[in-house]
């Protein structure tokens, strides 16, 4: 196996050192990591892991796993670490659009985009080690949900090396024409939809590595403000934000747009005395021609609407600063990531609902942390407008210390038990990781499962992609 | 001919009143617009006829749906799910074929205010669904066809440009949810519909099948039959107080205009300076409507009959008349609109530009505002002719939209001078932008004559001459490229992507019974 991936990669980019590995390994060790560069290489790979039914799972993030599935599940796994194709291929300002690879950082992604006048769509101050070709591939919520329409934003064209072995570029990027042709056709890889009948792109988002291996995609951006501010509403009751929220959102007049209650306000931006139980987080720019009037107008506009529902917005919380806010919020988190840092270790629980129902799923976790006897107060909660409101992502992260083996078994218990109590209450685990994968596949029709597998089978006749997560628990043979 | 059993079961099903195999009712759905193209773009005689369904059954439920599924694999009938539909993708192509016509199941079933989605069956029309809307300010994506069709056959089926697609996007991306008659029969719900009830997300858990279920251009009723979608809503932009306001007959009935709308149509000189201004304008977020069309087109959109769009025309339309973007500014209050109206006269003066409504040159009246939001202006197109189709239509950015018009115009000029196709001048194109200048695309509506066997041919010349023109080019895949043999013209360029559709189609309909005629025809899963 060694000797194959050698004569694929070369030599350097082939190991099998146990110290290497162990950083790749949860239950179960990986047989070698390799670290390919280019799409050819990749192919050749699935081609040879289908002919010798070899699982392969791909990792292109180098930081911590907060939601602790992206782990070998079976025996005899290659892991393909895509962090070394980390090249910003194009940026094209004029069609707001950057073409990257997996190993892009948003780290590096900023700085490259901030030269040519550009945005990203970008989570809640994510890992500075987090890819942002994997986060866009997990459906990850960003923090302006009035840029995004689709719940596949900010992902747009990808190329793709499907379980068989075979390559496509999905969305308009499929062709006619090579992707230099298309530049020169004045496209940009800007239509995610297609080839044709068909919207390969949705199949492998989402699919955590079960039915392509992604080696680049084009992502939407938008343009760099020249006039950005920030406003916070505090209460301790979030459904005070609701008639707000949704007013707001209608009109698509804000920039971020989401809520944290105060443990994760404080573990993510600042503690400070007095912060209210929950804080809405309004940002607001203008750019271009007459960019100041825009952000009179969308300021005067979200300030109208705030003294219709009863919402006081400020421009700083005590002593934090709106403007401070903003500056953490273009950035990624600091090297050590945010979420780890109070008590060291984190465990992320997420779920879609719609915002009228974010504060009744809080209240029914809250419940059974107290039931199993985990810290109200170590449980952070982010609310997250998505699809210009039409769903909420509800993140809950449980802090805690490794060291604190009691506690380590009270996080088991709530995750375990409040996610099957969400599940129950109608909370929509879109995107399942660790204990709920099962009894969310359990909650489906036949016939979803039926037509995931038909898929998986059409992509990934041979299984060889990440076996055993979502609903694939086909054993290799 | 059917076997009398088989009609006899689908009897049962929906009932004698709602079957029927009379002649003249079966052709009513073989005589499709542009089946003259279609037919002879296939080597044959233009006609507008096409295949005749053995029967048509009009179910009012889900369960009648599924059962007359299941019959049709029992029985290898081919089947073609049928709402609003005009054109050769709506009729039968196989001869033991029946048509499953949906127009009982017309139900808005939910309008959720708040987190702005409807859910809503087959037949429900642009105009009822954006009737019951506007109590609650909201509206939806209603594509160009016009008011009177279906928009769940847009979401689920086929493409969905619209005239507001700047403001609310393209149908494909609006979908939330389906409920969904595989060609099996089985009954598949996507996203969180299958969960728990709900329809606010139509993705996952995991991947989406929303990945199978259209692309970009629809699968046009090959792979199954849609009973109910979820869409997205978007808010209507006027006052709470606003009310709809009508008066006055067809075709010059009165609409009273929100206070804060505003209709501009910006010329520019050159391409150049359009395509600039086109980004701009979108980028800002200030356009419900961003649309361009011919010269001639501007005189068919703001007038009311085709003498008053000759009058326009020979009163100097034309000839002050260049690259223009017909400009909807629609505002929820005073403050957005001053913003929005300032930014587009600054944009107009950026690029050297003149408005023409200002000028004179043409005057929307306030029930063009109507149509524009009701996508009436699409069907002024027929005026000058019954009949049009359009080709090229990449979709992705306004570059290429602008570039794709560009290169058509001599190709088009070709054809025109052949005398097989409307004169336009070879400047007739739609493009508009979706999701705020995000995408775009062009396409080109021509004028031909259905009843002439030499305009028909012409014209099915110009669409091949075109398909090839944007295969050379590299200028998108246009709508039309669909169908076994179409995909196959644009397979080697296109990375064989049909090789994918065909197993789709394989898995979920082995029998091949879900009308391929439009989408792709299946292959044999490898053993």
């Amino acid at each position: 196996m060694v000797s194959i991936m050698t004569g694929i990669v070369g030599r350097d980019d082939v190991s099998d050192n146990d110290d290497v590995l162990s950083k790749y390994s949860g239950k179960t060790i990986p047989s070698l990591v390799v670290w390919p560069k280019t799409t050819d290489e990749i192919a050749r790979i699935v081609r040879w892991a289908n002919l010798k039914k070899i699982s392969l799972l791909v990792r292109s993030s180098s930081g911590p796993r907060l939601r602790g599935d992206w782990f070998p599940k079976v025996e005899n796994t290659i892991i393909l670490d895509l962090s070394k194709m980390d090249r910003i291929l194009r940026i094209d300002p004029l069609n707001k659009v950057v073409m990257i690879e997996p190993g892009v950082t948003y780290g590096k992604l900023l700085k490259e985009l901030t030269r040519k006048g550009l945005r990203p769509a970008i989570p809640f101050i994510p890992e500075a080690s987090k890819s942002v070709l994997s986060a866009c591939l997990d459906r990850e919520p960003t923090i302006m949900p009035r840029f995004h329409w689709d719940s596949s934003d900010p992902l747009l064209c990808t190329e793709t090396v499907f379980g068989t072995g075979d390559v496509l570029r999905t969305g308009a990027a499929a062709g006619p024409g090579s992707l230099e042709e298309q530049w020169a056709s004045g496209q940009a890889q800007k239509n995610p939809q297609g080839p044709s009948q068909f919207d390969p792109f949705r199949l492998v988002q989402g699919a955590q590595g079960t039915i392509g291996i992604v080696t680049w995609i084009s992502m939407k951006c938008e343009q760099l403000p020249e006039h950005h501010k920030l406003y916070l509403a505090g209460s301790d009751n979030l459904n005070d934000f609701m008639d707000f929220n949704y007013a707001v959102l209608r009109r698509r007049l804000a920039d971020e747009h989401f809520m944290l209650n105060k443990v994760n306000f404080e573990a993510a931006i600042a503690s400070a005395n007095d912060i209210p139980e929950w804080v809405l987080v309004i940002g607001v720019s203008g750019h271009g021609m007459i960019a100041e009037e825009e952000l009179e107008y969308r300021t005067g506009d979200i300030m109208d609407i705030a003294r219709e529902t009863n919402i006081i917005l400020h421009d700083s919380l005590g002593k934090i600063k709106g403007t401070d806010i903003l500056t953490l919020l273009n950035k990624p988190s600091d090297v050590a990531y945010w979420k780890l840092q109070v008590y060291g270790e984190c465990h992320e629980i997420f779920f879609l609902t719609t915002l009228d129902r974010a504060k009744e799923f809080y209240e029914v976790f809250q419940n059974t942390a107290n039931t199993v006897g985990f810290p109200i107060d170590q449980i952070g909660a982010y609310i997250q407008p998505l699809a210009q409101g039409t769903n909420t992502h509800v993140g809950l992260d449980l802090f805690y210390s490794p060291e604190d083996k009691e506690l380590v078994e009270k996080m088991i218990s709530l995750s375990s038990m409040g996610q099957a109590q969400l599940l129950n209450r109608g909370a929509y685990f879109s995107r399942p990781y660790g204990f709920i994968v099962d009894a969310v596949f359990k909650h489906a029709s036949s016939s979803t499962l039926s037509a995931m597998r038909r898929v998986k089978q059409i992509f990934d006749p041979s299984n060889i992609l990440n076996p055993g997560a979502l609903c694939f628990k086909e054993v290799l043979q | 001919m059917l076997e009398k059993n088989v009609y006899e079961s689908f009897k049962k099903i929906v009932g004698d009143q709602f079957i029927s195999q009379d002649p003249a009712v079966m052709d009513t759905y073989a005589f499709q617009w542009c089946n003259e193209i279609e037919s002879a773009q296939r080597g044959e005689e233009p006609q507008r006829f096409g295949v005749r369904p053995l029967a048509v059954l009009l179910p009012a439920s889900l369960e009648e749906v599924q059962a007359i599924v299941r019959l049709c694999n029992e029985h290898d009938v081919t089947f073609k799910a049928h709402t609003t539909g005009m054109g050769p993708w709506a009729g039968v192509s196989n001869l033991r074929s029946i048509q499953i016509d949906l127009r009982r199941m017309n139900r808005i079933l939910e309008i959720d205010e708040k987190n702005m989605y409807a859910v809503i069956e087959p037949y429900v029309t642009n105009a009822e669904l954006q009737s019951e809307l506007f109590r609650y300010g909201l509206m939806h994506h209603a594509q160009g066809a016009g008011p009177q069709t279906s928009p769940l056959a847009s979401h689920t089926s086929f493409v969905g440009p619209g005239f507001t697609s700047p403001y609310t996007g393209f149908s494909g991306r609006n979908v939330l949810g389906v409920e969904w008659v595989l060609p099996s029969g089985d009954i598949l719900r996507l996203g969180s519909y299958d969960y728990n009830g709900k329809w606010f997300s139509g993705d996952g858990p995991g991947f989406s099948l929303r990945g199978i279920m259209r692309g970009w251009l629809g699968a046009y009723g090959g792979l199954g039959v849609f009973t109910k979608a979820a869409i997205r809503l978007f808010s209507w932009p006027a006052p709470k107080d606003w009310k709809w306001k009508t008066g006055g007959t067809i075709p010059n009935y009165d609409w009273e205009v929100p206070p804060y709308w505003q209709l501009y149509v910006l010329n520019f000189e050159e391409w150049e300076e359009y395509q600039s201004a086109m980004y701009e304008l979108n980028d800002r977020e200030v356009c419900m409507v961003a649309t361009t069309s011919a010269p001639e087109g501007l005189a068919a959109l703001f007038t009311n009959t085709k003498t008053e769009a000759i009058e326009a025309i020979f009163a100097g339309l034309l000839a002050r008349t260049r690259n223009y973007i017909v400009v909807l500014v629609a505002a929820h209050t005073r403050r957005e609109f001053e913003f929005r109206a300032k930014l587009v006269k600054l944009i107009l003066e950026k690029y050297g530009g003149n408005d023409l409504i200002e000028e004179g040159v043409i005057t929307p009246k306030p029930m063009h505002y109507g149509e524009t939001v009701r996508n009436m202006l699409g069907a002024h197109a027929f005026r000058f002719s019954n009949c049009f189709q359009s080709t090229h239509g990449g979709m992705d950015t306004i570059s290429m939209a602008v570039r794709l018009a560009q290169l058509n115009q001599p190709v088009k000029q070709k054809y025109i001078e052949k005398g097989v196709i409307g004169d336009d001048r070879g400047l007739g194109v739609w493009i508009t932008s979706y999701e705020s200048g995000h995408m775009a695309h062009m396409e080109v509506p021509t004028v031909y004559d259905p009843t002439s066997v030499k305009s028909c041919l012409g014209y099915a010349e110009y669409q091949d001459e075109c398909n090839k023109m944007d295969l050379d080019q590299a200028l998108g895949m246009p709508f039309f490229i669909v169908g076994d043999e179409v995909h196959e013209f644009y397979a080697e360029r296109t990375m064989h992507y049909p090789d994918w559709l065909r197993k789709i189609k394989a898995s979920f309909d082995p029998k091949g019974l879900s009308d391929p005629s439009h989408y792709v025809k299946g292959v044999k899963k490898d053993k």
